[in-house]
């Protein structure tokens, strides 16, 4: 799979969904002016991830994949594509891929790390949880 | 829309009145983080304003009308006994005041978690063209202190004016 690689902006968070480099990163502010625009690809890629996932597994048999959420903010409209993302990560690990979410909040935040806290009930692999300096 | 009167003595942080694109969200998310840099908040509470004045004016550029020149939406900012007051007032049209009624009403009445909000609308995919299902409101309401104060008012045929305004 090609890796998809979108630079942060002032509105977009940046996105980097490497396979090969074992990396999957979303890092930023997230209130995008088009919202649909903006995930869609992420979304795309991620369900070509997932029909994929029976030859990828493999590759994290010693070590689970590790979905980093560094989100700084998500506005409502971000909400729902976040879920997404996490539902299809979801479907992946209940079909056999290894894999974790490290939830990122920046330290005195607890409204992030409460949300974070929250989607985690809705997916059934592992969260944990990481405070950060703000930046 | 005129500017309203301030009655009491209360700091006014923040204030735009004009057209809402994009860009000017941004410049206005702007102009209020620096506004805020002299109160030296809390990351919580920072966070908190940031997030409800995205959902307002979102809120606004989403659903608002712009009626004439003199009408358009406002927003703003006030301070004062350590609590900010964040209104905001734009037209729209009458035909969606019961909804959006029943919307506030029943999240200051019964506030769901995040989980039981997700089961409905958003889980099944229901996202209106515009926006969130309803999501903003939430997440005013999960930001402020107390319930979500509004008031809306006819205007002209078939236009009222909505005014918003929370307490964080």
């Amino acid at each position: 799979m090609r890796p998809l690689i979108i630079e942060e902006t002032g509105a977009t968070p940046q996105i980097i969904f490497d396979l090969e480099n074992k990396n999957f990163e979303i890092k930023g502010c997230s209130r995008p002016e088009n919202v649909r625009q903006f995930y869609l690809p992420i979304v795309e890629w991620l369900e070509e991830f997932y029909h994929n996932v029976d030859q990828i597994k493999g590759r994290f048999a010693e070590a689970p994949a590790v979905f980093k959420f560094k989100l700084s903010y998500f506005n409502s409209a971000s909400a729902k594509f976040i879920l997404d993302i996490l539902l299809i990560i979801n479907r992946a690990y209940k079909n056999g891929l290894p894999c974790t979410i490290d939830w990122y909040y920046e330290e005195g935040d607890e409204d992030m790390l409460d949300v974070g806290k929250e989607l985690a009930e809705m997916v059934d692999f592992p969260v944990k949880y990481i405070e950060i300096k703000p930046r | 829309m005129t500017k309203p009167e301030t009655q009491h003595k209360e700091t006014e942080v923040y204030y735009y009145q004009g057209p809402l694109t994009f860009d000017r969200i941004t410049i206005i998310l702007s102009e209020f983080e620096k506004a805020l840099l002299g109160f030296h908040i809390e990351t919580k509470r920072f966070k908190r304003l940031f997030s409800t004045t995205v959902e307002m004016l979102e809120n606004i550029q989403m659903h608002g009308m712009v009626y004439n020149q003199k009408n358009y939406p406002y927003f703003r900012v006030l301070y004062k006994d350590g609590i900010f007051t964040l209104e905001a007032a734009n037209l729209m049209e009458s035909a969606h005041v019961h909804s959006l009624k029943e919307k506030i009403d029943a999240l200051n009445n019964e506030f769901p978690s995040l989980r039981e909000l997700f089961k409905g609308p958003l889980m099944n995919n229901e996202l209106s063209i515009k926006g969130g299902a309803g999501l903003g409101l939430y997440i005013i309401r999960r930001n402020i202190l107390g319930d979500i104060s509004y008031k809306i008012e006819p205007y002209i045929g078939g236009i009222s004016v909505f005014v918003l305004k929370v307490f964080l």
